[in-house]
């Protein structure tokens, strides 16, 4: 492989010359492992990729996928373990060393320079010195019209990438792949942006890409799609690697079992959830049950259509129910409590509170309504860091700690001391410094900011999202024991499937946008609901 | 809904702290303590060598006469940068409204004047922050526009040449003083005063700090994000006003040119005093001890015979030296290669990191900066 002429490499014959190596790894990952902070990512992990071949890489989230193909695209370096290509031994020293290796990767976000022509994008870090940026050579838009073509791209190499859609881009950054001089390509959820039709455009192109004699390692959440176009598949699961299996040998419902049980140990529940769970079950049992629940209706949410990311949503949450959203990344759960928070407008449908429909795209209108959201994430959207623990709780736009537009201080100490016992958010001290809590204590902060405006229905997006269990469990019992006092009603939506068990009374699995199984809390369990969820 | 008063059953928890502990309180005031310290240095320094002029009560009060503009506009600058923005244009701001007191002062007198004056730079503020908040214009070519536009409008209006200003008592905004305190210091004074109530108590002073601090978390939490910014520019300018009517005072005359240098020096001020570009950070403590170590620096040095080019370069390094100790306090720096960094990231033309991915402290421990006057 020579690094230095990069569009050299895979376009004209080489496959017929590689032929006879089918067989041998192209990259191989032997016992690789990598820790970050609190966390393994990866324990002892080998995986291999062969010409000619789709190797996909199943799992749930924070299972590590993605953290092992970054370690073989040069983004992280491991801990332990070696890579080798071609059976030569390798080390990265960062994403160019990779590259120049011969490995291309696809991350998981869309990204272009929306200035540059989509050539220009795909020839990005190839750059000769007198290359400009407003003008392609002739040898360059041959090169990258013919892997456009390739692929099935019928927009033009000097189109604006800045004017492209989500999917034209997507297949402009897998045609980059092949003007790469190497044979690995590694795709992180090349789909997870695009829509139905369009993913399945993109995975006739992963054909034409094998056919070229590539190697592909593929990751995804939609369990169809890889068993449609994969030939091995390997499962990870808490940073382990559970298996690796020819295609052939396994089906939907036995990828589903492999992802969450080990076959050694029997049933079991992601890491560090079972102690969470058990003490939200001793804090669910000391609270009375309230017979609120036959009530009518405090929100309901009716055909809620925003395409891509909500097709005809219909929901409704009673007084003192706790409504779970399940979903995997990307299935449009978040995105239905922005909609409801009047944070994101919407196409059609209509949501009311209380028999009043709510305006779209209007969080103030949301607010009076006592729809309030605490959204997912923290630390950009949930708290001002820069500011107290008090001024953080006399944020929002309706507070009873201030009279005509002035600040009641005595009131405002009053109202953050009573907040800051009763969710027991610690360090105990209404003036420090919100961005120096923890993260689950900034959770709590989020929460009793959002009950100060004394919603009737909560909106929780990713509530223990990035915090460590203990603090997730004080949070999901604090959530419980809040409805049981209070009687409003919470909607969770979360990926965490295990904490929507924990707490909620009623389980909406989403799923590419639509609402796809509802289960009472009591009859659903973790696999059901993954096996819904995964589309 | 009942009751949500969550005190009813609140566990009884640990005593914890509703009030800062003296620690906590140093380092919350850290920024003012070192500007104390630095202050005092350089006093002692400028009295050793000009023991007969610098350490006397007249040197003091010239002091005074000369900061008291600079804290009146500087107070404006600190709430536009705490925002998340800040103001070129308070200089121009301050010319223009100049020859418009002037020029209203000979033909309705002193009170209308002034209101004048006042509404005149609220109303170049409301402009400015109309077109940054809901326009989302970008703050720097928005207030540099200004900044031309106003320079020509004002030399139009005034031909290009100076209005006189002299009535009795226009003079007890600037020129004169009242009793032993010069006007300038006890108008900024007041202000300074005023100022405190407003970030402290008001909500408006609250949100000013929450949108410059997170402007989606704002946004989310149902506040007009866009009418509080246009508001907090708009203060900017009528403070930027106030300034040009305590120039026009001291000088007795309304001229284009009588604000200029105050759109760098008032951002200079504020930094000095701890305010960081990008919003969020800001006190007023911080930035009474910037103008007055700010004006302490040239004073001194055009005491002891140094020309005005020279105190240019004193201010320049004043500024890196004040803002590279801060780095250094906050843990941004902790090697000689993060300087330069540091000081970029300072400025908002690199990306900060957030949260502590290599253990450094995303801020200094304690500082909420809206508890000037709370503690």
């Amino acid at each position: 492989m020579t690094p230095a002429e990069p569009a050299a490499g895979m376009l004209a014959g080489a496959p017929a010359v590689r032929d006879g190596s089918g067989d041998a790894a192209a990259a191989r990952l032997e016992g690789i492992s990598k820790s970050f902070p609190g966390v393994k990512a990866l324990d002892d992990v080998s995986l291999d990729v062969r010409r000619g071949e789709v190797h996909a890489l199943l799992g749930e989230n924070g299972a590590g996928k993605s953290t092992l193909v970054k370690i073989l695209a040069g983004l992280i370096r491991p801990d332990s373990g070696h890579i080798r290509l071609d059976d030569a031994e390798v080390v990265f020293h960062g994403p160019r060393d990779a590259q120049r290796r011969g490995i291309s990767y696809v991350p998981q976000e869309v990204q272009a320079v929306p200035d540059f022509s989509v050539g220009r994008n795909m020839l990005l870090g190839f750059e000769g010195p007198f290359d400009r940026k407003g003008k392609l050579t002739a040898k360059d838009r041959r090169l990258t019209r013919e892997a456009l073509d390739l692929c099935g791209a019928s927009f033009s190499e000097s189109a604006m990438a800045g004017q492209l859609s989500v999917p034209e881009l997507r297949l402009a950054q897998i045609s980059r792949t092949l003007l790469h001089p190497g044979d690995v390509i590694l795709l992180d959820e090349p789909n997870a942006a695009l829509s139905e039709n369009d993913a399945a455009a993109m995975l006739e192109r992963l054909h034409t890409l094998r056919d070229q004699q590539k190697a592909i390692i593929y990751v995804s959440h939609r369990l169809t799609e890889v068993l449609g176009i994969a030939d091995r598949i390997t499962v990870l699961r808490d940073g382990h690697a559970v298996g690796t299996f020819p295609r052939a040998e396994l089906d939907k419902d036995k990828i589903v079992s492999l992802m969450t049980k080990d076959s050694t140990l029997g049933d079991r529940q992601p890491a560090g959830t079972v102690e969470a769970l058990e003490r939200v079950e001793t804090a669910a049992q000391r609270a009375q049950p309230v017979a609120a629940t036959n009530g009518k209706p405090l929100l309901e949410v009716d055909s809620l259509t925003s395409a891509p990311n909500l097709l005809d949503v219909t929901m409704s949450v009673r007084p003192g129910e706790i409504v779970g959203v399940a979903g995997v990344q990307g299935s449009g759960h978040g995105h239905l409590l922005r909609a409801i928070a009047g944070v994101d407008g919407y196409d059609r449908g209509r949501i009311a509170v209380g028999g009043q429909s709510l305006h779209p795209a209007v969080v103030r209108h949301a607010y009076r309504a006592g729809v309030v959201l605490v959204p997912a994430d923290r630390r950009a959207s949930a708290i001002v860091p820069g500011l107290s623990v008090r001024a953080n709780l006399t944020l929002p736009i309706h507070s009873t700690a201030r009279r005509a537009g002035m600040r009641r201080i005595r009131r405002e100490r009053q109202l953050a001391r009573e907040y800051v016992d009763a969710l027991g958010i610690r360090p105990a001290n209404t003036e420090i410094l919100a961005g120096n809590l923890s993260g689950g204590n900034q959770q709590k902060l989020a929460l009793a900011r959002a009950l100060v405006s004394k919603p009737s229905v909560l909106l929780l997006d990713e509530p223990t999202q990035g915090i460590d269990v203990a603090a997730k469990a004080e949070i999901l019992a604090l959530i419980r024991q809040l409805v049981q006092d209070v009687g409003f009603g919470v909607v969770v939506a979360s990926s965490e499937f295990e904490e929507l068990l924990a707490v909620t009374d009623v389980i909406h699995v989403m799923s590419q946008g639509r609402l796809v199984a509802t289960f009472p809390t009591g009859e659903a369990d973790y696999e059901r609901i993954l096996h819904a969820a995964l589309p | 809904m009942t009751d949500h008063s969550p005190a009813e059953r609140a566990p009884p928890a640990a005593a914890g702290s509703y009030r800062l502990s003296l620690r906590d309180w140093t380092s919350k005031h850290a920024t003012e303590l070192q500007l104390l310290v630095g202050l005092g240095l350089l006093i002692l320094i400028f009295s050793l060598i000009e023991p007969s002029i610098y350490p006397t009560v007249d040197n003091v009060r010239n002091i005074a006469r000369q900061a008291g503009i600079l804290l009146v506009v500087a107070i404006g600058q600190m709430f536009a940068i705490t925002v998340g923005g800040f103001d070129l244009s308070v200089g121009a701001n301050m010319g223009f409204t100049s020859v418009a007191t002037a020029q209203a002062l000979g033909a309705h007198g002193v009170a209308p004047a002034i209101i004048i004056g006042l509404l005149v730079g609220a109303a170049i503020g409301l402009a400015n922050g109309l077109l940054i908040a809901k326009l989302r214009v970008s703050p720097f070519v928005v207030t540099m526009a200004m900044l031309y536009f106003l320079t020509g409008y004002s030399n139009v209006r005034s031909a290009g040449s100076s209005v006189i200003a002299n009535h009795p008592s226009f003079q007890w905004f600037g020129r004169t003083d009242w009793g032993f305190l010069p006007s300038t210091i006890g108008i900024g004074l007041i202000v300074l005063l005023l100022a405190m109530v407003f970030t402290g108590r008001t909500r408006i002073g609250l949100y000013v700090y929450g949108i410059g601090g997170s402007r989606e978390t704002c946004r989310l939490a149902g506040i007009p994000v866009a009418r509080y910014e246009t508001i907090t520019y708009m203060i900017t300018g009528m403070l930027a006003g106030a300034g040009g009517i305590m120039a026009a005072s001291r000088v007795s005359v309304g001229q284009t040119g009588l604000g200029a240098g105050y759109e760098l020096r008032s951002i200079a001020a504020a930094v000095i005093g701890g305010a960081v570009i990008g919003g969020g950070k800001g006190r007023l403590s911080g930035v009474f001890l910037g103008v007055a170590l700010m004006t302490s620096l040239t004073v001194g040095l055009g005491v002891t015979g140094t020309s005005t080019f020279q105190q240019q370069m004193a201010i320049g390094v004043a500024l890196v030296v004040a803002v590279l100790i801060s780095q250094v306090r906050g843990g941004r720096i902790r090697r000689v290669s993060d300087v330069v960094p540091a000081f970029l990231q300072l400025l908002g033309l690199a990306r900060r990191d957030e949260g502590g991915d290599r253990g450094i402290p995303a801020a200094a421990p304690v500082a909420d900066p809206t508890d000037d006057d709370t503690g």
